[in-house]
């Protein structure tokens, strides 16, 4: 692709001088001539009365992949065990390859991983590329490119699933670069497109203000990383049994770049409230400190944080720093429990981003119930810690 | 060549600032009466207290403007340190910036750049009030120095500043003003003010015995110096002006804001058309003050500084629209904003102690009235 | 030690709103600010420049008004600021974005160091930093929370992950991607914001040209994945108050909470 000037048309008039926005057109010896700062935007194009500029630039068109086929999932594991999400990028993995008539595969690195197929098989993996190495057995990002780069490259499937995990985002990015491919990151929903087949990719963007589908229609694998806890697990085991394909890997400490030193388990950190996903705040119903620890104990299940009203801060069951209201933080998380509290306006007002708030307090005439997507009238000693059991359970 | 706007750039910095380190604990202050050292820290970590200052000494040179961006952002969440703000940019350091000789600029500019020296201005006496003409305390020349007799009252950060600025009347009888550093012998601070709001001023009197001041600190003596410090007011009566615009502003917005929240027969507030005018006017009253103050600040046709009319007519626009207002603002909010755990009562009380800080509205009405007089029709 | 830290420009999505009566966002009225983990970005390059001595450069790819955020760059204390921007740049997917910061760094050519925020809150897509290591083809750290060591040669990090965190350590040059854990930030400091402000700013301004790149190369054009639709999700409140004793309540607001995906 490029523009040029065919000289014997140019009159030098230089009206294509003044519309380069990159100095990138000069008149030489009275005739116009293209330097190495254009950009080939063509903006020149149209300024010329004599039609001496020309272009071969043309309309980006979309390749042919229908050599492309296949849904493939990166099956996450540490230490043996898969995450939860590798089961639900398979649950909706099936339903994509049901609906594109094609496969579904599961990849899985690591240096032992034996006990990790028949999972896989059972939640509808038809294939399992599997590569082991002891390179493999700690994710590190270069040695887990290059691998399952050269397995796509080999393979070229159509689409190609990592969970949004901070493996997965760390992954999926370098992949993507590497195999010069688009990628849609953190999805809540897949679909596929019934007129041409491309991979409709929806997601959250502005702070879950606003959802956005995306395709990608230029490159393949069509590369997404998903949400955990958004898909479904379906069990769906293939008749035949899976089918292994097992690649050999060379892999140098040189080339991997990184090394791990140390890994260190450690309970998550207090997090801001206001990037909190799962808020569970308590007002005057809470009664005492040991009112408190029952919602703790539900906020811990559910990897939230607790809150506090004004007046569960001035008795002292919840620190300042976590009260919740206008005089407090004004919060948005997906998940909001309203517990004993009677819903003042200032508390209200600093709600009302929540995506669901639920409302639990004895009294039915409470105002929070009015800002509440699910209320239960009944006392909160009672409910929070059946709540907290039934959960457990699950 | 692509650069920011340097007011807009400010004007946004400073609400970041102000909304995570000054209105969190403004209540705070209010509560205790207490006086916000830590702020001057910050204000000198931000290099924002060398703004007015020039180049030469550390400062980024600015104008008046650019100070009444910033102390109106301030205001809006906590007007005491706005006042204590707007004595180190608009008052005491822009004397010596003009009035002083060459070894006292540097020996308390910088210093007050990089927030080792604090100033406060002392202008009112318990018997004359804020009367220039009337002053009584008195410094007597005695060879090199002189020695300074004397009562200031109500004195901004007079528990707190390292140097005062303190007018006063010379063996002469000349009105003027000289520098006086708190560890002089015979200088103390007297009683601090249990004031109804702008609690953080760390407002005291402050007592001269025999206090003996070296002849390089007098800044201003002798004929003329009236008239430069009244010039010198025109500037600091809009840094004023500014801070009660700010006040007016937060209370306005709150008070939209709540209007939008409140529901009263499953309609907001707002939708009220009562209420909806209460709120136009105060929209309208808020937008007046902003122009006039905005305009005022500036003007440098007075060597540049404001002229006496128009910052008067900024200053009483502001501090008495922000009562007005404050009080509007309350009446949306009823019942709550009445309430401590609100900030709408502290701005009605700081709105109507801005009427006072700096010399009463009123007596900017006397002067306006005297230039009037004298002015052909 | 050369540092450059990557900047993004992103409205204040937390003073984002919903009209209640159209469903659209508010975007009136909304502050643009320098990305939050962004900041965090350029307080690790200042911590490491105050232990090590050398520069930072900081770079924003946005329209004009971002200027703005290289002001605010230099107003924390960063050296040198480059805006890079022009028409043929917009519409970039994070394809084309980590072409064209890659561009723009080997223009730089000499860096130790490249940090990012770990995602910006307007797209939270955390996919730029690693598609930037990838072509530069040097090591990444994504999830930094900590800096344990750091000399001219290596760097040994504190990487967030779910069950705790990974100590990894690489050589420079590295890119890493900063989350709020690591530091606490500072306040840009108005006397500098107002020297970034005056024309003889260390600021430099490219545009396509400046970076060799082909109009078809970035933005839109140079992007492989399109936005095609995007619609406002509404969380009206459903308002239902549940019946019966507590067993059943609870239970059907566990039903309920697994309908929405919730837990």
């Amino acid at each position: 692709m490029s523009i040029w000037i065919k000289h014997e048309l140019c009159s030098g008039c230089g009206a294509c001088v003044k519309v380069c926005p990159y100095a990138a057109v000069e008149i030489i010896d009275t005739k116009a001539c293209i330097n190495e700062r254009c950009t080939e935007c063509g903006v020149c194009l149209t300024s010329c009365k004599e039609k001496a500029i020309l272009t071969d630039v043309t309309e980006k068109t979309v390749p042919d992949f229908s050599d492309r086929k296949g849904v493939w999932v990166f099956a996450e594991q540490r230490d043996g065990i898969l995450n939860r999400v590798t089961f639900e990028l398979l649950g909706i993995g099936q339903l994509l390859a049901k609906e594109l008539n094609q496969e579904l595969s599961a990849i899985v690195l690591g240096s032992k991983i034996d006990k990790l197929i028949d999972p896989l098989a059972e939640f509808g993996a038809e294939n399992i590329y599997i590569a082991i190495h002891p390179s493999l057995n700690d994710y590190r990002t270069i040695a887990y490119t290059s691998v399952i780069s050269k397995l796509v490259r080999e393979y070229k499937p159509n689409i190609l699933l990592i969970g949004a995990t901070h493996t997965g985002r760390d992954l999926a990015p370098r992949l993507s670069r590497r195999l010069g491919v688009g990628l849609t990151a953190d999805c809540t929903e897949l679909s596929i497109d019934p007129e041409h087949g491309d991979l409709l990719q929806t997601r959250p963007a502005f702070g879950g203000n606003l959802m956005a589908t995306i395709i990608n229609r230029y490159s393949r694998p069509q590369m997404a990383t998903v949400r955990p806890g958004v898909m479904q697990q379906i069990k769906g085991k293939s008749p035949n049994g899976p089918r292994k394909i097992i690649k050999s890997v060379s892999l140098s400490e040189k080339e991997i770049m990184t090394r791990i030193l140390e890994v260190v388990k450690e309970e998550r950190q207090k997090v801001n409230l206001n990037e909190a996903k799962v808020i569970i705040t308590g007002g005057r119903g809470v009664g005492s400190l040991e009112g408190m620890k029952k919602l703790e104990a539900l906020a811990d299940l559910l990897g939230g944080e607790v809150g506090g009203t004004r007046v569960a801060v001035e008795e002292g069951w919840v620190t300042v720093e976590r009260q919740i209201g206008q005089t407090g933080q004004t919060v948005r998380p997906d998940l909001y429990f309203a517990c004993g509290i009677s819903g003042a306006i200032q508390h209200r007002a600093g709600i009302l981003g929540s995506k669901y708030i639920i409302a639990i307090n004895k009294d039915p005439m409470a105002p929070i119930f009015q800002v509440a997507d699910w209320g239960i009238v009944g006392d909160i000693h009672e409910v929070v810690p059946l709540l907290t059991e039934k959960l457990q359970q699950r | 060549m692509l650069r920011s706007n340097v007011e807009e750039l400010i004007k946004k910095c400073a609400i970041r600032f102000v909304d995570s380190q000054i209105r969190p604990l403004a209540r705070k202050w209010d509560e205790n009466k207490q006086y916000p050292l830590e702020n001057m820290k910050k204000f000198a970590e931000l290099g924002l207290l060398g703004l007015r200052i020039p180049k030469q000494y550390g400062g980024s040179g600015r104008g008046l403007f650019d100070a009444v961006i910033v102390l109106e952002q301030i205001a809006k969440a906590d007007a005491s340190t706005a006042v204590n703000l707007h004595v180190q940019l608009n008052a005491s350091p822009l004397y010596i910036m003009l009035y002083s000789g060459e070894e006292v600029k540097k020996k308390f500019l910088p210093a007050l750049v990089s927030g080792k020296v604090l100033f406060s201005m002392a202008q009112t006496e318990p018997e004359v009030g804020s009367n220039l003409t009337e002053l009584r305390t008195l410094a007597r020349s005695e060879g090199s120095h002189y020695v300074v007799n004397g009562t200031k009252s109500m004195i901004t950060m007079g528990a707190n500043a390292d140097v005062h600025l303190v007018y006063l009347r010379f063996d002469d009888d000349s009105i003027g003003c000289l520098l006086l550093e708190k560890d002089t012998e015979g200088f103390s601070v007297g009683k601090s003010e249990d004031f109804l709001g702008m609690r953080g001023l760390g407002s005291a009197e402050l007592v001269f015995q025999d206090c003996q001041v070296p002849e390089e600190n007098v800044l201003l003596k002798g004929p003329g110096s009236l008239r430069k410090m009244l010039t010198m007011f025109n500037g600091t009566r809009v840094g004023l002006a500014s801070i009660s615009l700010g006040i007016a502003e937060a209370a306005f917005e709150e008070a939209l804001r709540y209007s939008k929240l409140r529901t009263v027969s499953g309609k907001p507030l707002i939708a009220l058309q009562g209420l909806q005018w209460k709120l136009a006017d105060m929209a309208v009253n808020v937008e007046a003050m902003k122009h006039l103050v905005y305009s005022a600040a500036q003007d440098t046709k007075l060597n540049g500084f404001p002229d006496q009319f128009t910052s008067s007519a900024a200053r009483i626009v502001a501090s008495e629209g922000a009562v007005k207002i404050t009080n509007m603002a309350m009446d949306i909010f009823g019942g709550y904003g009445y309430s401590k755990e609100l900030s709408i009562e502290r701005y009605l009380r700081d709105a109507r102690g801005m009427i006072y800080v700096g010399g009463t509205t009123d007596i900017l009405r006397n002067a306006i009235g005297a230039y009037l007089y004298k002015k052909n029709v | 030690m050369e540092t450059i830290v990557m900047i993004k420009q992103v409205p204040d999505t937390t003073e984002i709103r919903i009209d209640p009566s159209t469903g659209n966002l508010i975007r009136e009225g909304i502050e643009s600010i320098i990305n939050p983990d962004d900041r965090h970005a350029i307080e690790a390059a200042l911590q490491i420049k105050e232990k090590l001595g050398g520069s930072i450069i900081a770079i924003c790819m946005g329209p004009s008004q971002a200027i703005d955020a290289i002001s605010e760059a230099l107003g924390f204390g960063v050296d040198r600021g480059i805006l890079l921007t022009d028409k043929c740049f917009a519409g970039a997917d994070t394809w084309a974005t980590s072409f064209t910061l890659g561009r723009a760094v080997e223009k730089i050519n000499n860096y130790d160091l490249i940090i990012c925020g770990q995602q910006a809150i307007d797209g939270d897509t955390a996919q730029v930093g690693p598609q930037l290591a990838e072509y530069l083809h040097i090591p990444q750290i994504t999830y930094v929370k900590g800096i344990k060591e750091i000399t001219e040669k290596k760097i040994v990090a504190k990487r967030l992950v779910e069950s705790g965190y990974e100590i990894i350590g690489c050589g420079l040059p590295a890119l890493l991607t900063v989350v709020r854990e690591l530091n606490k930030t500072r306040f840009p400091r108005f006397d500098w914001l107002i020297d970034a402000c005056n024309k003889r700013a260390p600021i430099e301004i490219w545009n396509a040209a400046d970076l060799g790149v082909k109009a078809y190369q970035v933005g839109l054009q140079g992007s492989f994945t399109n936005v095609i639709s995007t619609y406002t999700p509404t969380f009206k409140r459903r308002g239902e108050i549940l019946e019966g004793d507590s067993q059943r309540m609870v239970e059907d607001l566990l039903t309920r909470l697994e309908e929405n995906h919730l837990v």
